[in-house]
């Protein structure tokens, strides 16, 4: 999709290419447009919402919560869902594989990825927040307490009280 | 009528009053509770309460975590160790009013032929009264299978009771006691659908009218 600083000339020639569908402009907190398909924003239910009740459309919608970088990232997510329908096994498992590779690249950089988490969390991409989040559960899973602490950075500051409380707890459990 | 998103925080602003990322970059940590909680709803119980031993910030956030799914499987222990870590799971979960979804997957338990009861109290005492989805599954075992106490006031955010079983040939009845519809149905669409799903999936429903 377009995205870029000239919102309004790409939201004229994208709706000249594909009339019928509308272009919205979403606005990262750096003040960068990103000009997408309706269809691509009705992704997240938060701006769906705002689109449907009548809402300013044709100002576009800034998104203070979010920064560049990010709402690119979100916006590669919103336009594979949103602007293809999979209707074959082929193009279903395409649109599995994207999913793939996308939460694949994510995962490499963890402050990125818990970006992503919130943006999907704060415009409610039910899609996107599920497979972010199912993936920081999936490097959870299985591992110690240790080993989870290792693998996010998380720093041990649980008292002499604290650890006596638990294995207190672990015992009736 | 238009929400400006700029008034509109559904969540805390990114890195406002979270705890803050120390040095080593824990930003999962910073994360706000809900989304911490939507993370520990994919991970099975057990391991979402030992989430209590990484620091200080995840002590009790499992308490509060609204979705909890306990796999008999993954407990690998007996029935009866599996009861007692329901029942206290239970007990220590301490939000009232936020437990969304309970599932209790049941491995082929043997040993409770003839105990119908065993696990229910445990639910029904614990998850019933603040629990809006609870399922019971593969309760393959059970001869009779019987939920005391959905009643009325324990169960009131009860909104789907799913109850599974993948191998019940012989399933006859399905009995549900004391489930007031409302004289007013036409309003309100409580207790509206009953929903068969056969061994092939297909479904059937069977809609309450008044």
């Amino acid at each position: 999709m377009a995205s870029g600083s000239g919102a309004a000339a790409a939201a004229a020639d994208a709706e000249e290419k594909e009339s019928g569908s509308r272009m919205i402009t979403l606005t990262s907190n750096e003040g960068k447009a990103f000009v997408v398909t309706e269809a691509s924003a009705r992704q997240s239910a938060t701006i769906r919402s705002m689109v449907d009740d009548g809402g300013c459309v044709d100002k576009g919608f800034p998104l203070p919560n979010v920064d560049s970088k990010t709402l690119a990232r979100v916006i590669q997510y919103s336009d594979e869902h949103g602007n293809k329908e999979p209707h074959t096994v082929d193009e279903r498992a395409a649109l599995a594989k994207f999913d793939r590779d996308f939460i694949a690249e994510l995962d490499a950089d963890k402050a990125f990825l818990y970006d992503v988490t919130m943006a999907a969390n704060y415009l409610h991409i039910q899609g996107l927040l599920a497979l972010t989040t199912q993936c920081v559960a999936d490097t959870i899973k299985g591992k110690t307490p240790e080993e989870i602490r290792t693998a996010f950075g998380i720093e041990y500051d649980l008292t002499a009280q604290d650890e006596k409380e638990i294995k207190e707890e672990d015992t009736h459990a | 009528m238009a929400i400006d998103l700029a008034t509109t925080t559904p969540t805390p602003a990114m890195s406002s009053s979270q705890p803050e990322a120390d040095v080593d970059g824990d930003s999962l940590s910073a994360l706000p509770d809900c989304l911490v909680h939507t993370i520990m709803s994919f991970l099975p119980a057990r391991q979402a309460v030992q989430t209590c031993a990484l620091s200080r910030r995840w002590r009790d956030l499992w308490r509060s975590m609204p979705c909890v799914v306990i796999d008999g499987h993954e407990l690998r222990s007996t029935i009866a160790n599996s009861t007692d870590f329901t029942t206290n799971l239970l007990i220590a979960h301490n939000a009232p009013y936020c437990l969304d979804r309970f599932q209790l997957h049941l491995p082929n338990y043997r040993d409770i032929v003839g105990q119908p009861d065993i696990y229910m109290p445990s639910v029904a005492s614990g998850a019933g009264p603040r629990c809006s989805r609870l399922t019971i599954g593969e309760t393959v075992a059970i001869h009779r299978f019987r939920l005391p106490l959905l009643g009325a006031v324990s169960a009131c955010r009860l909104k789907t009771l799913h109850l599974s079983s993948r191998n019940a040939p012989n399933l006859e009845k399905v009995i549900l006691e004391n489930c007031k519809i409302p004289d007013n149905s036409r309003k309100s669409k409580i207790m509206a659908r009953l929903i068969l799903h056969g061994p092939s999936k297909r479904e059937s429903v069977i809609m309450f009218e008044s």
